[in-house]
């Protein structure tokens, strides 16, 4: 017996690593477990190279600094950008590839970070606005001096990326773990579902969450106002812009949670919620069909009528309140 | 009949309980909520949980990592944003501190309740 499950866990492959600037894990089962993990690493690599903001020969940083008014992109970003202008229709806006000016004006990752003028914001407001991409396959008009800012989608897109070449390989158990994106594949090796935890917004510890979705091939992908912020004169400046007001989102969701088997559309979908508030956000993801988790500023839980029976609730010593 | 058992046979009988007990417990793997991983720019150490020790962890901010009393923690971030001194001890399987800028991962092996966090 002893050995037997000895022999199981040697199926079992772990890697941890940083690439975007984020932490990263995958954990894969099966016999195939290494190569798969080997070859999911090597494709977020290479994403990381074509849609950094911050390496300077990306193709997102090389098409910031365009001569002129046009750029064609490779198969890969443009199936991205496209996809992203179909998010931000679906959204009216609330999400938005646009607003590169914008998140380099409010550096939240800076050591000492700054609240930008009001005149340098209503500045860079202007030179925002995904309706001013115009894109035909891989050829993208810009109609003014916009910048891109794929962060809010891309990680999530690496998820749904590394899903499909673990899922070639051949594994039907793993946990995808890219700086917070989650996808499970499958079961757990025991046939039972994973559970991930949903983050506690107000706590330091990285460990603590308000309670977990016990769930099988799905993702989870978490917007909030505690990822990356800083605070001056009591007021938390977060990193999720509002494309309307061009400052940290103001609405009342500190955290906002979308689980779907498309990773890409949860990340999109978490930010554009986050920002657009519980009640139209709650509108629009029910009108979508689509899974959520909202923590209001008066730490309220909301959680989807069709994902309640695997939700287990843990926040309540800690001044949540969750009412099924 | 119970005479053909001879003395000699017991002897080697328990001999070889014993010996296989002896290399079972030589080579059989610690439990997995007994080893901490530190990982630091893609360079994975391990250690007992067991085991009181003081880690600098040789990053680009060189920060200390302390095993004691089967709990770990950062004693001392030179890191900008301390969110890894931040997090406190961890002493569970599956629990992890990590830091962005030292590009570190402190996790203590295994699969606890929790599988991942979604942030």
């Amino acid at each position: 017996m002893l050995l037997l499950n000895s022999c199981q866990s040697k199926n079992e492959y772990t890697n941890n690593f940083f690439t975007m600037d984020t932490p990263m894990s995958i954990t894969a089962y099966g016999k195939n477990a290494k190569e798969g993990v080997t070859k999911s690493i090597s494709y977020i690599n290479r994403l990381d190279g074509l849609f950094s903001k911050t390496l300077n020969q990306s193709e997102i940083s090389l098409a910031n600094n365009r001569d002129g008014s046009a750029y064609v992109f490779s198969e890969t970003v443009s199936a991205l950008i496209a996809k992203s202008l179909e998010y931000s229709k679906a959204t009216d806006g609330a999400f938005d590839i646009t607003l590169g000016t914008l998140t380099n004006l409010w550096d939240t990752k800076s050591e000492t970070p700054k609240i930008p003028s009001e005149k340098d914001i209503s500045d860079a407001l202007k030179l925002t606005g995904y309706k001013n991409l115009i894109q035909d396959k891989t050829h993208v008009l810009f109609k003014n001096a916009l910048k891109l800012d794929m962060g809010g989608v891309v990680k999530g897109y690496a998820c749904d990326g590394v899903y499909e070449i673990l899922s070639d390989y051949g594994i039907k158990s793993a946990i995808v773990n890219l700086g917070g994106n989650i996808y499970v594949i499958g079961e757990k090796p025991d046939k039972t579902p994973w559970n991930v935890g949903i983050k506690d917004p107000r706590n330091d510890d990285q460990n603590a969450i308000i309670g977990y979705i016990s769930v099988k091939d799905t993702s989870i992908v978490t917007s909030g106002d505690y990822q990356r912020y800083f605070i001056k004169d009591g007021i938390r400046y977060h990193h999720i812009i509002d494309p309307k007001t061009g400052s940290p989102s103001e609405s009342d969701l500190i955290s906002a949670t979308i689980i779907s088997p498309s990773s890409t559309m949860a990340d999109a979908f978490s930010t554009a919620v986050f920002i657009m508030g519980r009640e139209k956000g709650e509108k629009f993801l029910k009108e979508n069909n689509i899974d959520y988790i909202l923590i209001t500023k008066s730490k309220e839980v909301i959680v989807s009528e069709n994902l309640k029976s695997s939700f287990t609730f843990e926040g309540k010593e800690k001044g949540y309140i969750y009412d099924k | 009949m119970i005479n053909k058992i001879k003395k000699g046979d017991i002897i080697v009988f328990i001999g070889v309980i014993l010996l296989i007990l002896l290399i079972s417990v030589i080579t059989f793997p610690k439990s997995d909520g007994d080893v901490v991983e530190i990982t630091v720019n893609e360079k994975t150490t391990t250690y007992s949980l067991f085991e009181n020790v003081t880690i600098e962890t040789n990053g680009e901010y060189n920060n200390v990592v302390v095993i004691k009393d089967k709990k770990v923690r950062v004693s001392d971030a030179r890191c900008p944003d301390k969110v890894c001194k931040n997090t406190g001890e961890i002493s569970k399987k599956g629990q992890s501190i990590i830091c962005v800028p030292e590009k570190m991962i402190i996790k203590i092996k295994g699969g606890g309740k929790i599988d991942g966090i979604a942030n």
